[in-house]
């Protein structure tokens, strides 16, 4: 129990969370309302789980947000334009891959830091996303696309079920398939990866592209529901994805993932999110909540280690005085 | 001459010709010849910036060279990336460990070359863990492949390395400075293991500054200075003396001799200090002008004591005193206003800071004390007047005070750093491996230097794992042996032998006080 504890810490404030809730609101419980939560922790698990490799290999990237609304913007335009809704879907998620193949070369073959390199994209697809629409909203009416989030195959919803089968494979993938250890290697000592023959920059350039398809399909999703696309989509989108990584437990300078954490923290934050919802809380108040739960888990987090490590390296006190 | 698969008359395995490599500015190797027989040991020696390290990376494919031509077998050998010089058969293992240090250890033995599932894509870890036991069997040791490499201690994960060139089959392994974070116990297993890689025919280059190893182990010894080539010798045909003559190109002599006298006034005095399992009950003084060593084995303590000293770790039972006053850091910071400079083990990690200059990086410990009366801005002319000075008494080798300390060669870095320890003008010194990675003649310079500190008054605690150096310039040397103190050497006490018996047997030797 106290293994399986450490592992996903999330689990007790999530329960926490729960029990307030489901004394203090009437709504809360409802069958209805668990599905609405879980839903929208889904639609944030799934590029999370991408976010996840990103952070794992000691990198990140802003570029998603943008990437959602331009993701958003191709599919609808394209169903507008009478393109069938897969292929419309395929462009999407093949623009959302282009960016991510942009920020991989960006940041490999020309040196630049994935922070300012992936800033710079999230600028430049924002202004792409806004140029393309000239502004305005792409509506659309399409029952296809409206399945990807409303659909329910066997009787669940179609972003719960894609949620689990990423959430298994992405398990699968980092801990025990030979890509994911060089994600972890990369993360761990970039170095000693390149020493050691493993192809860095194709392992690199491979996560990129990777978080940018995750960030077309989340563009699909929002398309999904909200059955448009325009160049206002998905803004801060990006911090939401690191967020639920960050809170999942995954260390932030690599080497490590959670991808269980990562999908616990989505529904975390969305069960507090619902929750403010059903407490009546302004959306400013949710923010700020959502910052301060943020900083409290990492505080905690940073606490603990440091109890549990103890003194058994050069305490950091040293290396501060020192230096 | 101990194997006997190594006759002159063999063609060399490996066969380095000529070889010149350039970077902006600077021939780190110029026209250098190495070869290197099947089935022997080749020690590489040469002081830092001889050239040693750079002809370690062209081995590795890690730097091209400009002229001159490697033959591997009689083949031409050209790696273009170190994965071309692991599928020759050349594992060279870096200084600096090229481990991942959240991975496991047979993660780490196999890394990018992983056999996996071609349905499932998984690692198959039960064949990398029984194979990465198999290679710790024929080094003779016992490390738990599924650990994580975090975990392990530095002469583990130094294994590490070695059964991941194993892994590869590498005909040819080469060791870059193998012991420089080993304890003198683990030096000597790592030495058995370089005679069992031979013994199994493999060669193994083996570079190192300490000469009672390249005796230890080696068939035959290059030495490199200023990046040529200077001789090739079988070990029968050469004495220590002579090489350390042609690695610094003058006669030095083997150590500095002591010039402080210590006087009776204690500056530092330890009573029953514990900190948690890692020190129990240590007790110790260090007097003006003295020089006081600690030894033992790697984990016995030593930093431990350094840092309870320095406030970075909290003692939990016992009482220290200071300049004659109760002393109870809370942290370095207080330490340092008490009057203690300390110098990290740990060189780079806790060292250097690479990016800045090296007056920066010498004047950033009393930056407060360097500024302006009124205005409370940084005076430039007082930084650079506190960098002249210690330039001056440490014989800094830099072309000016903007170079990048990165540039600087080891022990011209480890001289900034001991002038960013003495800058606050403390009364006592802590050194932790003042010597660590620094050339012969720098060493010399910086146990030249540390004579002088107590001459003028200092009181020194030095902790070094470099047994001639521990024996050579302390006038007492505590041992410890988990955490506790199991031995105080003074006198005619001061022995070799004493220290590892304190150290790794049940024997106490205490010499009698007052000497």
């Amino acid at each position: 129990m106290s293994a399986a504890l450490r592992k996903a810490p999330l689990v007790v404030p999530l329960l926490l969370v729960v029990l307030f809730l489901a004394l203090r609101t009437d709504s809360f419980l409802s069958g209805g309302n668990i599905e609405n939560v879980l839903v929208n922790a889904a639609i944030v698990a799934v590029p999370g789980l991408a976010m996840t490799f990103c952070l794992a290999m000691g990198e990140f990237d802003l570029s998603v947000g943008s990437t959602v609304s331009l993701a958003a913007v191709v599919c609808c335009s394209a169903i507008i334009d009478g393109v069938p809704v897969l292929l419309a879907m395929l462009l999407a998620l093949l623009a959302g891959a282009l960016i991510g193949l942009v920020n991989g070369m960006v940041v490999t073959k020309l040196g630049v830091t994935p922070f300012i390199a992936t800033l710079a994209t999230l600028v430049i697809v924002r202004g792409l996303a806004l140029a393309y629409t000239d502004g305005h909203d792409q509506i659309v009416s399409s029952p296809a696309l409206k399945y990807l989030v409303g659909g329910r195959p066997l009787g669940v919803p179609m972003p719960i079920l894609l949620a689990v089968l990423a959430t298994a494979l992405a398990w699968w993938s980092i801990n025990r398939t030979r890509f994911g250890r060089w994600v972890c290697a990369v993360g761990s000592n970039r170095e000693a990866a390149r020493v050691s023959g493993l192809p860095v920059d194709r392992i690199r350039i491979a996560i990129y592209v990777l978080v940018g398809t995750a960030g077309g399909f989340w563009g699909l999703l929002i398309a999904s529901q909200l059955q448009k696309g325009n160049g206002q989509l998905g803004l801060g989108f990006e911090l939401d994805a690191i967020t639920v990584v960050v809170l999942g437990g995954t260390a932030l300078l690599g080497g490590r993932a959670s991808v269980l954490g990562t999908v616990l923290a989505a529904v975390l934050i969305e069960t507090i999110r619902n929750g403010l919802n059903l407490l009546n809380t302004p959306p400013a108040y949710q923010r700020i909540s959502v910052g301060l739960l943020l900083i409290a888990a990492l505080a905690l987090l940073g606490l603990r280690r440091r109890v549990t490590a103890g003194p058994a390296t050069v305490p950091a006190a040293v290396k501060e005085a020192v230096v | 001459m101990t194997a006997d698969n190594t006759s002159p008359e063999d063609p060399p395995l490996l066969h380095v010709d000529r070889l010149t490599v350039e970077f902006p500015g600077v021939r780190a190797l110029d026209g250098v010849h190495f070869d290197v027989r099947g089935g022997e040991v080749h020690a590489l020696v040469g002081e830092n910036g001889a050239g040693k390290s750079t002809l370690l990376k062209v081995l590795g494919g890690l730097h091209r060279p400009s002229a001159g031509e490697v033959r591997l077998g009689g083949q031409p050998y050209r790696p273009r990336r170190p994965a071309d010089a692991l599928h020759a058969g050349i594992a060279v293992i870096y200084q600096e460990f090229n481990l991942y240090p959240d991975l496991t250890v047979a993660e780490n033995v196999y890394s990018g070359r992983e056999p996996y599932g071609r349905f499932s894509r998984g690692i198959r870890y039960a064949e990398i863990n029984r194979r990465s036991a198999e290679l710790f069997g024929i080094l003779g040791v016992h490390i738990d492949p599924a650990a994580t490499v975090d975990s392990l201690t530095v002469s583990e994960q130094q294994l590490v390395e070695i059964a991941k060139a194993l892994s590869v089959d590498g005909r040819i392994i080469v060791m870059d400075e193998p012991t420089a974070a080993l304890s003198a116990d683990e030096a000597t297993r790592l030495l058995d293991v370089v005679r069992r890689l031979r013994s199994e025919g493999r060669s193994v280059v083996y570079v190192s500054h300490r000469l009672d190893e390249v005796f230890a182990v080696a068939d035959r010894v290059t030495v490199l200075r200023d990046g040529r080539h200077v001789r090739t010798a079988a070990l029968a045909d050469t004495d220590p003396d002579e090489l350390v003559r042609l690695m610094v190109g003058r006669d030095i002599a083997a150590a500095a001799p002591r010039a402080g006298v210590a006087g009776d006034e204690v500056v530092l005095d330890l009573a029953g200090v514990s900190a948690g399992r890692q020190l129990r009950d240590v007790s110790l003084t260090v007097r003006a002008g003295e020089i006081v060593g600690i030894g033992g084995v790697a984990g016995a303590g030593q930093p431990e004591v350094s840092q309870v000293i320095f406030g970075a770790l909290p003692i939990t039972a016992g009482t220290m005193t200071f300049d004659g006053a109760p002393y109870r850091p809370g942290s370095p910071a207080d330490a340092m206003a008490a009057g203690i400079g300390f110098l990290h083990e740990d060189r780079k990690a806790a060292g250097l800071l690479p990016d800045l200059s090296v007056r920066d990086n010498l004047t950033i410990s009393v930056l407060g004390r360097l500024r302006h009366a009124l205005t409370r801005l940084l005076s430039p002319a007082a930084q650079a007047g506190v960098f002249a000075d210690y330039r001056n008494r440490l014989a800094i080798r830099t072309t000016g005070p903007d170079q990048l300390i990165g540039q600087l060669s080891g022990g011209n870095q480890q001289k900034v750093l001991l002038g960013r320890a003495l800058a606050p003008g403390g009364r006592l010194l802590i050194l932790n491996e003042p010597t660590r990675g620094v050339d012969i003649g720098a060493k010399f310079e910086i146990h030249q230097l540390i004579n002088e500190l107590t001459a003028d008054g200092a009181a020194v605690l030095m902790i070094s794992s470099d047994l001639p150096e521990l024996l050579g310039i302390s006038d007492r040397v505590y041992v410890l042996a988990g955490g506790q103190v199991v031995g105080h050497l003074t006198g005619a006490d001061l022995t070799e032998e004493n220290v590892i018996m304190c150290a790794t047997t049940e024997r106490r030797i205490f010499s009698p006080a007052g000497v």
